[in-house]
């Protein structure tokens, strides 16, 4: 009893061939980028191999919030029962049925664990440092020539960190990654596979309401491991810092990369013949409401994170900052506020920025490049904590960056060609075809 | 087809938001009907004179307070900050249901609002009010009220624009501006009818001075439309800002407890629990007493329980993530406060807010439970119970115990202090009464616009 009995589709809504050359593509683009930056990185000495984890953890984040963004896509649609974005779920599907594959390459985050000349989380160098009292190898070990406050400084810091060793261990730290990984598994296959079996699944909808079922407990599930995988995986980097805001600021990135990701994906598939009718202005239109509306919210969260933050002037907390606005950074963190904020939020204020399509196109590559900046800002200072540097960015972000979107191209490529593009069969596609904005 | 059966069907096609036999006239009827009749119902009676007498009581105390002093409640000591903020943030988190239903629900394409959001949105402003009598008679000195705002005068005193509870009095004003601005211009259409078939001289001069001379003609509508649009955009920033600065109020400072990031976005989605639960708690006697039942459906109140489970897991989420930062920071004091609020003297409240806002609404899981109304019903008062609890919670707990244990006290509220509680109720229902029985309680002309008479292809999905 779908509504789409009167409905003929005509277009192409197969990858076809697409599939296997983005799939090769993506596996070029991975080898290359993920080459080319650990040659460049794990050659040098102590100092560029941390500079190179540093940058492939940012990268790695960049990649895995596209695809949480696409998982929440997903999830939210089937909650609120809407009808406009049928069309692009298919894609956002298979976005998130990509995380496998990026997150398989996260694992290598674990490696710095095992060499000892590379700190990631310093957490960790201070735990151990507690296991073989009396040895300086912490990061913040005693040095002659401290003075006595800084000595009790490092004392007080290490004593912290300690405190809260119960979480912030090693064990505990693989095991949660693995977790969070896992879930994320099972989600992205659970929704492609019934969404896609819905597609030859004639007059029932039985596979649609049991995705609804399921998508609601799924956004709970959603909210913890995305909070605390964002706890671990960059908060945790500058491990005396903490704030309850945090979780949340990650997932407004990530769902509005996921917008943008979508943005993308369409033009490029339609720029090739694919979906060209089922996904018209009125589509743009409402992700760059989203884009629009997310950037807006970024901006509310990681005001409400700073405002607070420097209003209460706490030291504890107030580092983040001082960090962020030591030398170099403050042009970073300068070029954030404008560039991720202020300018995209004026720009998509506009109707028509959002109904052309390519220049929404071209919004949306700017914002993605917008959010990997935020998780540069996030990650990087991290790298040589508190000490006036050179900018570090090169080439083995750039690399890095690049290595990780060819694993997400080619995560999607491998399950692009196994069913159609388009839900054929969602009982709500005709009114998503028919949708106007007024 | 396979056969689903059809509860779960009417999860992807949702039934009619206009249910029985009504056409354009017939819903005119209706709204229009319970202005018009010569006596409102007995029950309207009853509740009018009973919150009557409540807004008498609060007169009484706020006479008594301002003739006395505030030492007639329980502030002191290290609860400084007592029942009236808690009153105070309670109001106006409740004051949140409305624009979000009008504004953010409109801007989402939620046809369902259309039934509730003349009433929400009324609601909204009578809860504003109460909130801002609660800070203005803290004020001590209540006749100098008005040096909260920067007025330029004779003595070179301004207010501190540094002060958080400063930017309470514009974010607040602003948004009962706007709210009151927003409801109003709804209305007009709707008074238009009202005074059309107005059959006294005092009601259509009233209607008709309120109508701003409606006539209905295209080119009004179309006006009307564009600016409904517009102001839905530039209210959609307030429904975020206003309790965003409320959360100020407590999270700029450096109190553990009350100085946390997550403070914004949990106490928004706080008001927007507490605000549907309101909701709920008025309509669902309202449509039964009026005759409301076609207009606000079985399917209104199924998507406000929902958007009711919604909110309260988020706040769930952000007390979990209270908790857990206040064990990961490693600060003893965040630490302690924790522990003391959910195992201290207070934890009794602390549970309340437990259960009421996070574990009662998981009954909302089950679409049977949904559509009960008695349930629902029950559930709306608890939530409304828990969301106080919370704002108590979190001034009280954090205070009473502070960093010096010899001037620890339990806090316990006076009778002045319990009477204005209830007696603000009577104001608040005092309004809503009012409301009731002299405006129309659903945006006729919105409703009219989801009949299916009103998409000339309204057999096709």
């Amino acid at each position: 009893m779908t509504s789409n009995h009167n409905l003929t589709l005509t277009g192409d809504y197969q990858a076809g061939d697409l599939a296997p050359r983005m799939k090769r593509l993506g596996l070029l683009l991975a080898a290359l980028g993920l080459g080319a930056g650990a040659a460049m990185g794990l050659t040098g000495d102590a100092d560029a191999k941390t500079h190179f984890w540093f940058a492939y953890l940012v990268a790695f984040c960049f990649a895995l919030t596209i695809g949480l963004g696409g998982m929440f896509f997903i999830l939210i649609g089937h909650v609120v029962n809407t009808h406009w974005n049928v069309s692009l779920r298919r894609l956002a599907e298979l976005t998130m049925g990509a995380l496998p594959v990026v997150c398989l390459f996260g694992l290598a985050m674990l490696l710095p664990f095992f060499d000892h000349d590379v700190e990631i989380w310093q957490w960790d160098s201070i735990n151990s440092s507690e296991a073989h009292a009396g040895e300086n190898v912490g990061a913040h070990g005693g040095d002659a020539s401290d003075s006595l406050s800084d000595k009790l400084d490092h004392a007080e810091h290490e004593h912290i960190v300690q405190k809260k060793a119960a979480y912030l261990n090693r064990n505990g730290f693989i095991f949660r990654l693995l977790g969070y990984f896992l879930i994320w598994a099972w989600i992205g296959r659970f929704f492609l596979s019934k969404s896609a079996a819905q597609d030859t699944a004639g007059d029932s909808i039985d596979n649609v309401l049991r995705m609804k079922k399921v998508a609601a407990p799924m956004i709970f599930v959603f909210a913890l491991t995305l909070s605390f995988a964002a706890f671990d995986l960059i908060m945790s980097l500058d491990e005396t810092w903490f704030s309850t805001i945090f979780g949340v600021y990650i997932f407004a990135g990530s769902f509005l990369a996921a917008n943008c990701w979508l943005v993308i994906m369409s033009k490029w598939l339609q720029a090739r013949g694919k979906m060209t009718d089922v996904i018209n202005t009125e589509h743009y239109h409402d992700l760059g409401k989203w884009m629009f509306a997310f950037t807006f919210f970024w901006g509310y969260i990681a005001f409400s994170q700073f405002m607070l933050i420097w209003y209460a002037n706490i030291p504890e907390e107030t580092h983040f900052y001082m960090n962020r606005t030591l030398g170099m950074w403050q042009n970073y963190s300068y070029l954030l506020m404008v560039g991720a904020f202020f300018f995209p939020f004026l720009a998509l204020l506009s109707r028509h920025v959002k109904r052309s399509t390519n220049v929404l196109c071209g919004m949306a590559i700017y914002i993605l490049a917008m959010r990997y900046l935020d998780l540069y800002w996030l990650i990087m200072p991290n790298y040589h904590r508190g000490e006036v540097i050179d900018n570090p960015f090169g080439l083995v972000e750039i690399s890095l960056a690049v290595g990780f979107i060819g694993l997400l191209i080619f995560g999607i490529a491998r399950n692009a060609g196994k069913q159609s593009l388009l839900p054929l069969n969602d009982p709500l596609l005709a009114k998503c075809l028919g949708h106007k904005n007024l | 087809m396979a056969n689903s059966t059809s509860i779960d069907h009417v999860d992807i096609f949702p039934e009619a938001l206009v249910q029985g036999t009504h056409d354009f006239h017939s819903v005119t009827e209706t709204v229009c009907g319970i202005i018009e009749a010569p006596k409102p119902p007995k029950a309207w009676y009853i509740i009018f004179g009973t919150a009557l007498a409540l807004l008498g009581v609060l007169g009484a105390m706020i006479v008594y307070l301002v003739t006395t002093g505030v030492g007639v409640w329980g502030n002191n000591q290290p609860v400084a900050w007592g029942w009236p903020i808690v009153n105070f943030v309670f109001w106006v988190g409740i004051g949140h249901a409305g624009t979000l239903i009008s504004a953010v629900l409109f801007l989402f394409r939620q046809d369902w609002r259309t039934g509730i959001n003349r009433f929400s949105e009324a609601m909204t402003i009578f809860a504003v009010v109460c909130a801002g009598m609660f800070p203005a008679i803290h004020v001590g000195r209540v006749w100098f009220i008005w040096w909260v705002f920067p007025l330029p005068n004779q003595m070179a005193m301004w207010p501190n624009f540094r002060s958080p509870l400063l930017w309470d009095v514009f974010a607040v004003s602003t948004y009962f501006s706007v709210s009151l601005l927003f409801w109003y211009m709804g209305l007009v259409p709707d008074l238009a009818s009202v005074r059309d078939r107005a059959v006294t001289k005092a009601k259509r001069f009233w209607y008709g001075l309120f109508s701003l001379g409606w006539t209905g003609s295209n080119r009004q509508w179309h006006r009307y439309e564009r600016a409904y649009l517009l102001l839905a955009a530039l209210a959609t920033p307030l429904v975020l800002s206003v309790h965003s600065v409320v959360s100020f109020d407590f999270a700029t400072s450096q109190l553990a407890g009350w100085h946390t990031t997550i403070f914004p976005p949990y106490f928004v989605a706080g008001a927007i629990f507490s605000g549907f639960a309101m909701v709920l708690t008025l309509s669902i006697p309202a449509r039964k007493i009026f005759g409301l039942e076609e207009l606000i459906t079985l399917r209104h109140i199924d998507n406000m329980t929902k958007v009711i489970m919604a909110t309260g897991m988020m706040v769930g989420y952000a007390y979990a993530m209270e908790f857990f930062m206040a064990w990961y920071s490693g600060n003893m004091y965040e630490g302690f406060t924790f522990i003391n609020r959910a195992f201290g003297p207070y934890a009794w409240a602390y549970w309340i807010m437990v259960s009421c806002n996070v574990l009662s609404p998981q009954i909302f899981w089950f679409k049977k439970i949904r559509r009960n109304l008695t349930v629902v019903f029950i559930m709306s008062l608890f939530v409304n119970v828990g969301m106080w609890f919370e704002r108590f919670v979190i001034t009280v707990t954090s205070l009473n115990r502070d960093f010096l244990p010899s001037s620890w006290h339990y806090f316990t509220p006076t009778w002045v202090d319990i009477c204005t509680l209830i007696g603000s109720f009577g104001l608040f229902f005092t309004l809503f009464m009012l409301f009731c029985r002299f405006l129309p309680q659903v945006a006729i002309s919105e409703v009219k616009n989801v009949l299916p008479q009103a998409h000339p292809h309204h057999d096709a999905h």
